[in-house]
């Protein structure tokens, strides 16, 4: 029953004077519960002294500010964290940040509301079995542990090409760069490149997609882009809402140059992106192939491509299986042959394989749109979580490397990533099985070995040969007889870190992979903050600080790096993981000196070394001191020299601006100038510009690819210092719909949730918007299976199955014969990710999140659901999440 | 002029940050957390009930990009009817601090007409929904 009218009145009361103190507050399905939170009195905030005497500190407004950057996505929106009374109490957006503007989106505004949330994580828990309830630890104790379980794991395993075989890392696009690049770097020297990360489910098929098109990784130009732009070619991207700062500026552009400012949204979705488009492209999921080279098709047999671009600053490449050693680069063809690859591809015959509302004729005038404007191009998850992602993002860069909408104002080929730090944390700082920090390469000996040196460790440290891909990682941790079926030689992984990231809730096929959690003998250490669908097999969590709580670096989507300097007290005993990493190594250190097995003994003086240069800042300040020397290791030597040059940003530079960087940026003159806007531009970029000057064949050149991969001296001299264009046929999805399972079911965010919701899902305003996850239905199917709006629906495919609200809309929605899930609940039920299917990408190794076959039914009738969290209960004996308590929910 | 205009602004901001009572919302939480899904978000409610309002908020740069009712008017825990100017802040900082130091007391929609919002004219009439990406307009 729900309250009455005066008990409703007394818990207002209640919850305006927990205001007054600052209280964190919680409404209950029940009625108003007070969280714990800081005392009163409290002053929460902890601002190093170097940050108050910079710009990104000041009072105003009867507030204290502290400038750093959102969490929320990969924009990079650059905001100020208010305190009141010594806590935490607004968030503005910076009005001179050349990325927001000043402007942030409701998740970006109201993160300051869980800093204390009482379901924070505080202490170390830990339990031997996965059926015991959690004790508190202290932190001495979990490094022993720790240290002892690796080793265990260690010696289970074996010595392999990719190092010791039984132990891992699993780390995230939400982590620091110094945190991704030190964890990184603590594993090599341990001796394993099993070092992965949730960018790998994110943004795996733009690396393949950039490293074969440009012969090196990330974007050539950046947002300043759409200013300049006349048409925006957004394809596989609900921007609205899961880019909405960078969506705002495309409104802007719109609505103040209506008929010269031309959208045109590709999604087999109408989504709220559809909302300002001039044209929508609904094509059936998994066709985006042909449709691009039928774009191309168009260009090139109305000769509207740059011939001028093409024939300076292009060449051709193919891949053919069997043939060519390296799929990276293939090789060499001809216009002409590219030219008999596209005949095929007519508008007539994509549009048949396309379905939806796709027309040879709209083929047509959006092939000519793209070829007489300057474009950008910006695409997401749509095209990168697909078994041929990287093909289809060379397909998109293939058009503007055609039309030479590419390296000038207003045109570019953007992924847009969907993480704070994929591209900064992750891609560029090593933290992928096949790559190194600095865009360097596990299999090439000579950036190993330069890496070796820098890092004063010594030679043969890094083993020789990538680890695991993300799916083949869980597959040796799950290790049933599917997984050594279909990883022959796959050998299991006993121990596994995981840092700042739920896979239990976001991979695919999630079912699969639990079992591997749930097992005895894999060991789980989990970093987190809250309690979460990971933390629920783990046999320690470690309690992390929260944004604000610990200084490091997010690069965004446009090559960007920005600073967030601690400026919170983190709760109860929360340490950095930079501290936890260095405090962890020494530990480890001294017990792998005492191992008999002389490999293991070696690799102790390693471990110490690999975080020696930190030991004295770890003790005397983790918060502020420990960051900066480790990202000037990172930045001032790792990257120096390479193409993502970040010496010149300093912490100092990163303090001052109000945009942070944009590499390359090798001196700090030209970071303090914001870096390079515009890569391979001579003139423009330092690096483009030092290359022609290097290599006098190309002088005169307006751009030059210096890519690593189009300069080998193996290649043909006609393929060198040139863009490639790629001819990539069509190829459907892994799994499209058949007669048992009729539909596609793709997957998503909503722009009030981030990812798994176990932060965003704590902020009231955000919680109550969207509670639950829904599936999505079109009008026309819903209405042939007798589905209303809010029944409940049985999404099943041959995976696993959800129970789910129906939403109906003749607005917005997917195409017929297509269901759409959000992905952020955490209630068993409602977990898409049960459902979705775990193929991948052969390049970039990325799996098919956005297609897979699935059937529908209506369950039963409407009826209110509730939001649900994964939390831990105080029990005899120590702790345990709900849902271990209540089995249904498990 | 310039401590006038801050102490003005921290008063403004303090009757704006939770000391400022919050209203109730005409119908209690609990009951709206009762109603079957797909009825307990505000806006889908607020089509029904308030529906010059909702199209007003829908045709408005804030409707187009996603801005919605709880980033101004708050949730059942801190509602406001008519929000404070503080959470105007959040996004538009500058022009409120300039505001207030011009027009002191002044609020954004005594001129940006609440709800629409518009700037010199540069309004939204035309939101594109499924009906109109027929094939037949190509």
């Amino acid at each position: 029953m729900g309250i009455g009218r005066r008990d409703f009145l007394k818990k207002s009361a209640a919850l305006t004077a927990a205001s007054l103190v600052g209280i964190n507050l919680k409404i209950k399905s029940d009625g108003v519960t007070l969280g714990e939170s800081a005392s009163a009195g409290e002053n929460l905030m902890r601002v190093p002294e170097e940050v108050k005497r910079s710009p990104a500190f000041k009072k105003e407004g009867g507030y204290t500010w502290v400038r750093g950057v959102c969490r929320f996505c990969g924009t990079g929106c650059k905001v100020w964290l208010g305190f009141k009374d010594g806590k935490p109490a607004v968030i503005r957006g910076e009005k001179n940040s050349a990325i927001n503007f000043g402007f942030l989106c409701m998740k970006g505004m109201l993160f300051y509301k869980i800093f204390r949330h009482p379901d924070r994580l505080t202490q170390p828990l830990y339990r031997k079995s996965k059926k015991e309830p959690f004790k508190p630890i202290s932190w001495e104790k979990a490094y022993e542990i720790i240290a002892d379980e690796m080793i265990k794991a260690i010696k289970k395993g074996e010595w392999t090409p990719f190092g010791w075989s039984g132990i891992a890392y699993y780390g995230s696009g939400q982590a620091l760069t110094e945190e991704t690049y030190l964890f990184q770097k603590l594993f090599r020297c341990i001796g394993t490149n099993h070092v992965e990360g949730n960018p790998r489910l994110c943004m795996a098929s733009a690396v393949g997609g950039y490293l074969t098109s440009y012969g090196t990784d990330e974007p050539a130009g950046g947002y300043a882009d759409f200013d300049k732009a006349q048409t925006v070619f957004i394809i596989g991207s609900n921007t609205a809402e899961c880019h909405p700062i960078l969506y705002r500026r495309i409104m802007h552009n719109k609505l103040k140059n209506p008929g010269g400012y031309m959208v045109i949204n590709v999604d087999p979705r109408v989504s709220p992106t559809s909302k300002i488009a001039d044209i929508h492209m609904q094509f059936k999921p998994g066709t985006d192939l042909a449709l691009l080279n039928a774009i191309a098709h168009v260009i090139v047999y109305e000769g509207l491509y740059n011939k001028d671009f093409v024939n300076k600053y292009c060449a051709f490449h193919i891949y053919t299986k069997g043939k060519d050693k390296n799929p990276l680069l293939g090789h060499q063809v001809s216009f002409e042959e590219y030219k008999r690859f596209l005949a095929r591809y007519t508008p007539e015959y994509a549009a048949q394989i396309c379905g939806g509302n796709i027309t040879p004729d709209m083929i047509r005038k959006v092939a000519r749109r793209f070829a007489t404007t300057r474009t950008v191009s910006i695409w997401t998850m749509g095209l990168n979580q697909r078994t041929r992602g990287v093909w289809v993002n060379n397909l998109v860069t293939n058009l503007h490397l055609l039309t030479g909408n590419i390296c000038k104002d207003g045109a570019d080929a953007l992924s847009l990533t969907g993480q704070p730090n994929a591209c900064g944390g992750v891609r560029e700082g090593g933290g992928l099985c096949h790559i190194l920090p600095g865009h360097r390469l596990v299999k090439n000996k000579a950036d190993r070995e330069g890496l070796e040196k820098i890092w004063g460790v010594p030679k043969g440290t890094i083993p020789p040969k990538p680890g695991y891909h993300t799916v083949k990682m869980f597959a040796a941790i799950t290790y049933s007889e599917r997984d050594k079926k279909r990883f022959p030689g796959l050998k299991p992984i006993h121990f596994i870190w995981v840092e700042e990231t739920t896979p239990m809730q976001s991979l695919p096929n999630v079912g699969h992979y639990r079992k591997g959690f749930e097992r005895e003998d894999v060991f789980v250490v989990v970093n987190e903050i809250f309690p979460t669908r990971t933390t629920q097999f783990a046999n320690l969590i470690l309690p992390t600080p929260f944004h604000f709580e610990k200084t490091g670096v997010y690069g965004c989507t446009e090559r960007r790096s920005q600073l967030t300097p601690v400026a919170v007290k983190a709760p109860g005993m929360c340490k950095p993981e930079l501290q936890i990493i260095v405090e962890f190594a020494q530990v480890l250190a001294k017990k792998l000196r005492r191992e008999r097995d002389p490999r293991l003994r070696a690799r102790a003086h390693t471990v110490y070394q690999c975080v020696a240069p930190f030991i004295e800042a770890a003790k005397k300040d983790p918060w502020w001191t420990l960051a900066k020397e480790v990202w000037s290791e990172y930045a001032g030597k790792v990257t120096k020299g390479r193409d993502n040059d970040l010496s010149g940003a300093t912490y100092e530079v990163l303090l001052a601006r109000p945009d942070g960087v944009q590499w390359p940026a090798p001196t700090v003159e030209i970071a303090m100038k914001g870096g390079t806007l515009r890569r391979f531009v001579v003139g423009k970029d330092p690096l483009a510009t030092e290359f022609v000057e290097k290599h006098p064949e190309y002088k005169g050149w307006r751009v030059v690819d210096y890519g690593h991969l189009h300069n080998l001296p193996t290649l043909p001299p006609e393929s060198r210092a040139r863009f490639w264009i790629w001819l990539r046929p069509y190829k459907g999805p892994a799994e499209p719909p058949d007669a048992e399972y009729p539909f596609y079911l793709s997957t998503g965010r909503v722009i009030d949730m981030w990812h798994s919701g176990s932060m965003t899902g704590r902020v009231p305003e955000l919680a109550s918007d969207y509670p639950y996850a829904w599936v999505e239905v079109n009008p026309k199917d819903a209405q042939r299976l007798g589905i209303n709006p809010g029944d409940l629906v049985l999404v099943e495919t041959r995976r696993g199955r959800n129970i789910l609200p129906a939403r109906i809309s003749t607005d917005e929605g997917p195409m017929e014969g297509m269901v759409f899930v959000y992905w952020y609940d955490q209630e068993k039920h409602r977990m898409i990710n049960f459902c979705t299917l775990d193929a991948y990408d052969p390049g970039s190794k990325q799996p098919e999140f956005k297609i897979c076959a699935c059937r529908i039914k209506k369950y039963a009738p409407a009826k209110p659901l509730k939001q649900f969290l994964v939390k831990l209960v105080k029990v005899k004996g120590g702790y345990l999440h709900n849902v271990e308590i209540d089995r249904s929910e498990y | 002029m310039k401590a006038k205009t801050l102490s003005l602004l921290a008063g403004l901001m303090i009757a704006g940050s939770g000391l400022a009572m919050a209203d109730q919302h005409p119908v209690p939480p609990n009951v709206i957390a009762q109603l079957p899904p797909q009825q307990q978000q505000c806006r889908v409610c607020h089509q029904k009930v308030t529906p010059k309002i909702y199209q007003q908020w829908a045709h408005s740069r804030h409707g187009i990009n996603n801005v919605r009712c709880f980033q101004c008017h708050g949730t059942f825990s801190d509602f406001h009817k008519v929000p404070p100017i503080t959470k105007c802040m959040a996004c538009h900082y500058q022009e409120v601090v300039t505001m207030q130091q011009k027009k002191p007391g002044a609020k954004c929609w005594d001129c940006h007409e609440a709800h629409i919002f518009e700037f010199h004219g540069n309004g939204v009439k035309n939101i594109k929904t499924a009906k109109d990406f027929n094939p037949q307009q190509y």
